[in-house]
């Protein structure tokens, strides 16, 4: 039994939320944390040069689930079907959102794109939580739930991050991310462990997964790695439910050796890309593209 | 329509919105690369400003490419579950190895190197255009060997009711591989160089004050088209021998495709063997009116030659999916209903065909700003002030 490709899954799937999560954090919550051009503007400098590197986590979960389970991807993607279709357009509303706000300067054009990424990033969101809930045989209140739990966790990291990045005029953190990133904690481990009840209820052998994500849940008002942690948890948790299932369905050794071939010399390479990222823009650039 | 002609009609609108954005893609990355290395070690300003405005073309271009991408790697599992049970164990180490080690390299190099301007120092900045140019190629390569599979077969058994795979190396020795890569790439050099062929013919009828930037921009796109002319008709040419042997009969269905394609290749390909090398010289051609409004004509002309081109490759594919094995009424997804698929492919289409035409008037728009007035790699906002003329008075 092949464990280096799902593990791979495993760190992809945990890698995109903890990542992406900041980014549909602040997308969720941009009219609440910035009311003016000026703070839209500097609030979507701060994620603008993350967007690209951290979607692709998404991009390359995608390749590796038909690669490595490829009977279990066919039947993921079409039997959810409605919620991946909400998960593509929002996800495309939301890049436009990004990609075409600067393209031109008039207010009303700012604005519409600006709306652009708020829904966008909802749309992810919700349909994150029905495709998670969904995995697990959940319906639509579970799918809900989910949907909440996520909002309130990616509510939470994405706040943290940006009160980090924009830097009160006095020095120390952004004094209105700060505080409703304080906020979103107490939502965010409430709403997590009411998510966590179905999936015990219909994996009960899930319950140590489901435990650990409430617990992650906890860490929604830490540093960065807490709350990306806790933003990756109800997806780990789904994961965790479906490990077994999910191992007795990987590919043949040949499937698996050939990609190990190509794929593992460059791990390394990949994860200096990465890092690259984020020392490059450690500090938020002056003048941003998106 | 049932589910499977919906289904089908939604992968053609999708694939073919993708490779209009994408053979540009292809192409303009290259040059872009060129461009910067010139400026780097050139050191000459012109250089720099051609680097940035071709550079912001190529970027707002990306977007679509990305946004049209997205949604077809998702399509395959869910409208064509059937192929990824069928032969997901082949067909999917391809597209898994593309989106991991190429396309998941290229999009966090294209990140570093839109936001890195005046932050990454520039000789690690250019190396990033190159990364980025390489992973590129690095995809469109595994996309190609996943297409190839399709089209022959290789490298698999049959074990039970599913392919499994026996030979990786055959996959990448795929006699369709080679010769249709190779013919992409020609027509994405075509594309881009016919883009900026016609978009600096278009400011020297608009007598753009800046005819230095457009004469190297065209002296440099021309080389790239002869080359890509002796590239696309080479591979075009040498696919028949191939396919004849692997597909034979496929050509009797696309007929009018195949012409049609035929038809503007061989127009570009004279203009680019008997009209483009003189274009290499002096700049005779900056006050031709009607020179330059037949050279803005030829710009879609290498998109329309690409989208038939794959045209003939995938229709002449019917009924197959994949070659001789699955039919295409086989992988069409069991559970999925005529009703969800109209509703996807509706939102697609809506969806992607209006950021397509929103992405096209930015293009234009950026075109038509010109040199002047350029966003993709601006000084920040101080150093812009310390540059500006000084208005002290």
């Amino acid at each position: 039994m092949d464990v280096v490709w799902p593990s791979l899954f495993g760190l992809l799937l945990a890698g995109y939320f903890a990542l992406e999560g900041f980014d549909i954090g602040v997308g969720l919550l941009l009219p609440v944390l910035a009311r003016t051009p000026e703070r839209r503007d500097r609030l979507i400098a701060a994620v603008g040069p993350f967007l690209l590197a951290n979607e692709i986590w998404l991009v390359a979960l995608a390749g590796v689930f038909v690669g490595v389970f490829p009977v279990l991807e066919g039947e993921v993607l079409s039997g959810l079907y409605p919620a991946f279709v909400a998960l593509l357009l929002s996800w495309v509303v939301r890049d436009a959102g990004f990609w075409f706000r600067l393209r031109e300067k008039s207010p009303a054009w700012r604005r519409t794109w600006e709306a652009a990424v708020v829904a966008g990033s909802a749309g992810l969101t919700l349909s994150w939580g029905f495709i998670l809930s969904g995995a697990i045989g959940g319906g639509l209140l579970t799918g809900v739930a989910y949907g909440a739990a996520l909002a309130a966790l990616f509510a939470a990291h994405g706040t943290g991050f940006a009160a980090r990045r924009l830097p009160a005029p006095g020095g120390g953190p952004d004094p209105l991310a700060g505080a409703v990133a304080r906020r979103a904690a107490l939502p965010a481990v409430l709403l997590t462990a009411v998510a966590a009840v179905p999936v015990v209820l219909a994996h009960p052998g899930a319950w140590p997964a489901a435990v650990l994500a409430v617990a992650a849940a906890l860490l929604a008002t830490r540093s960065f790695p807490a709350t990306a942690l806790a933003a990756a948890a109800p997806a780990l948790a789904t994961f965790g439910a479906l490990l077994p299932y999910l191992l007795a369905h990987t590919a043949s050794a040949s499937t698996l050796g050939a990609m190990s071939l190509v794929a593992l010399p460059l791990l390394p390479f990949m994860a200096a890309a990465q890092w690259w990222v984020w020392r490059a823009f450690r500090t938020p650039v002056a003048r941003s593209f998106f | 329509m049932d589910a499977l002609e919906l289904s089908r009609l939604q992968f053609a609108l999708t694939t073919s919105l993708h490779f209009l954005f994408v053979v540009l893609t292809l192409g303009l990355a290259p040059l872009v690369a060129i461009m910067q290395t010139r400026a780097h070690f050139g050191r000459e300003p012109v250089l720099e400003r051609m680097t940035r405005f071709w550079g912001q073309i190529y970027v707002i271009n990306y977007a679509l490419g990305i946004f049209t991408g997205l949604v077809m790697e998702f399509q395959f599992g869910m409208n064509w579950s059937g192929l990824s049970h069928f032969a997901g164990e082949v067909f999917g180490a391809p597209l898994a190895l593309e989106t991991l080690v190429a396309f998941f390299l290229e999009s966090t190099f294209l990140g570093l190197w839109i936001f890195g301007w005046n932050r990454i120092p520039r000789g690690l900045h250019l190396t990033l255009i190159w990364l980025v140019t390489l992973t590129a190629y690095a995809s469109a390569f595994w996309i190609m060997v996943a297409n190839s599979f399709l089209q022959n077969p290789v490298g698999s058994v049959l074990a039970g009711d599913r392919l499994k795979l026996v030979d990786f190396g055959a996959l990448l020795t795929n006699p369709n591989l080679g010769m249709a890569l190779g013919h992409v790439i020609g027509a994405s050099m075509w594309a881009a160089s016919f883009v900026i062929i016609g978009v600096s013919a278009y400011h020297f009828l608009r007598r753009t004050p800046d005819p230095e930037f457009f004469v190297r921009s065209t002296r440099l796109a021309a080389t790239v088209a002869i080359l890509g002319g002796g590239v696309v008709v080479g591979f075009g040419y040498a696919q028949f021998g191939v396919v004849g042997g692997t597909q034979p009969g496929k050509f009797d269905t696309v007929g009018d495709h195949l012409s049609l394609m035929m038809a503007l290749g061989n127009l570009l390909a004279l203009v680019s063997t008997f009209v483009l090398p003189f274009m290499l010289f002096g700049r005779w051609y900056a006050r031709r009116r009607l020179f330059l409004r037949f050279l803005i004509l030829l710009v879609p002309l290498p998109f329309a030659a690409s989208i038939l081109g794959w045209l003939v490759r995938e229709i002449g594919r019917q009924p197959w999916l994949v070659y001789g094995r699955l039919t295409v009424a086989d992988a069409v997804s069991p559970g999925v209903t005529r009703e969800m698929v109209l509703v996807s492919l509706v939102g697609f289409t809506a969806v992607l065909g209006l950021l397509a035409l929103i992405d096209w008037f930015l293009i234009m728009r950026a075109v038509r700003r010109g040199p002047g007035d350029v966003a993709l790699g601006a000084p920040p906002p101080a150093e812009a002030d310390r540059r500006a003329p000084a208005l002290t008075f």
